[in-house]
């Protein structure tokens, strides 16, 4: 499980859940074997326990608790088997590709605060909001002067160039959402 | 270096999902009344929906109480690999054994050296702001990975492949042999926060501290990362 190292770009290791998982077992493991190892040594069920387990007993296993237990317990199945087979967004990409062995990789919130960071520097721009997913990057830019067109057409040249020096991969596509002045 | 359980929690996830709807569908079946049609001996351990879990407890008493005791100590030892599998593994750090062509040692290294070594190197390339570098592997097959924080305005298109090629050069210097890979993280420090450029700029009023912009406008006019 621990032998290869981690690689630059990665899937979610679904570290949340598994702790999760592994804490539910732990406690629910640990109650468990106290009341069984109770119930054997002394032959009775520990005085805490006794009610629940007693009127637990007295169900079927048709009884509608039973059907409940069961349907959560497919809810909690059903969403385990999702977070191990859907592979989830990679949290960054790689760059910089050159002829020294090995990657470059960049995550997806410092590609933002790069592109960001030129985009300011556009005139016109008084302030840009950047958010870069998987497949794409979300450009929110805030301009006081009037020819909105002009700052999108300058904006989305910005970022092209500052993509292109990169030549991230995937490059993501480019949603621009200029708001203008009053 | 750091390595991650992704494989492992996947299939410890996916094999207790797969338990628990196993589980639920044969609850689900037996409560329905599909399980009524099948010959009875195939299905010795699915009890009739009408009986009492009182009355199976009572009935395999014998075995129950042990093996469910069991099942739990193996849920708590499960429980208890798998939370410690979601810790940070310890770095570790073999010596990295210097040979002449014949196989003979020559001298060993610890890797923290040579990592200190490379990140002195890279302090002096403009737009770098920190780096850590971890080496890891032997000699032959030298495994490097830096993790480079820029300025937000840095070129990044001169400083990176400049890192990379230091990495690559100076160990493939030190160690007679070129590094297998060089990996690079690069990661962008946040801008400076605005209100502090403005507060350092004549004429602007306010400042990160309340207080009057005339106390700054000794300073001069800031070519301010990330400004």
């Amino acid at each position: 499980m621990r032998s290869s190292p981690t690689p630059l770009v990665h899937r979610p290791a679904r570290k949340p859940a598994a702790a999760l998982l592994g804490g539910a077992w732990l406690v629910g493991g640990l109650g468990g074997a106290w009341l069984l190892i109770t119930r054997m040594t002394t032959g009775a069920w520990p005085e805490q326990a006794a009610a629940p387990i007693a009127a637990l007993a007295e169900r079927s296993i048709g009884s509608p608790a039973v059907a409940a237990a069961s349907a959560l317990a497919a809810a909690v199945g059903l969403l385990l088997m999702l977070l191990a087979v859907l592979p989830g967004p990679r949290d960054g990409r790689q760059m910089l590709a050159d002829e020294v062995p090995g990657v470059t990789a960049i995550p997806h919130a410092d590609l933002a605060r790069h592109l960001r960071a030129r985009l300011v520097q556009v005139d016109g721009v008084h302030s840009a909001r950047v958010r870069v997913v998987p497949s794409r990057a979300r450009l929110d830019i805030r301009t006081e002067v009037e020819d909105v067109d002009q700052v999108r057409s300058e904006v989305r040249a910005a970022a092209e160039a500052a993509i292109a020096e990169l030549g991230p991969s995937p490059a993501p596509r480019l949603r621009i959402r200029v708001r203008g002045a009053r | 270096m750091p390595t991650t359980p992704a494989a492992g929690n996947r299939v410890v996830l996916g094999t207790a999902g797969i338990l628990l709807i196993l589980g639920a569908a044969v609850a689900t079946a037996d409560r329905l009344g599909a399980t009524d049609a099948l010959p009875a001996q195939l299905r010795p351990g699915i009890p009739h929906r009408d009986t009492v879990i009182a009355d199976i407890a009572a009935a395999h008493q014998s075995w129950l109480l042990p093996a469910a005791a069991a099942l739990a100590l193996l849920a708590v030892l499960l429980g208890a690999l798998l939370l410690r599998a979601q810790l940070p593994a310890r770095r570790t750090s073999a010596r990295l054994q210097i040979s002449d062509p014949e196989g003979r040692s020559l001298a060993s290294l610890e890797p923290a050296v040579l990592e200190h070594a490379l990140e002195d190197r890279l302090e002096g390339v403009p737009g770098i702001r920190r780096v850590d570098v971890r080496a890891s592997g032997s000699v032959r097959e030298l495994r490097l990975r830096a993790v480079l924080e820029t300025a937000p305005d840095a070129e990044l298109r001169r400083c990176v492949p400049r890192t990379r090629q230091i990495l690559h050069e100076d160990s493939a210097l030190a160690l007679g042999t070129a590094p297998r890979a060089v990996d690079v993280l690069v990661r962008v420090a946040p801008a400076a926060p605005r209100r502090r450029d403005a507060s350092l700029v004549p004429g602007v009023p306010g400042s990160a501290h309340g207080a009057p912009a005339r106390e700054h406008e000794v300073a001069p006019m800031p070519a301010r990362e990330g400004s």
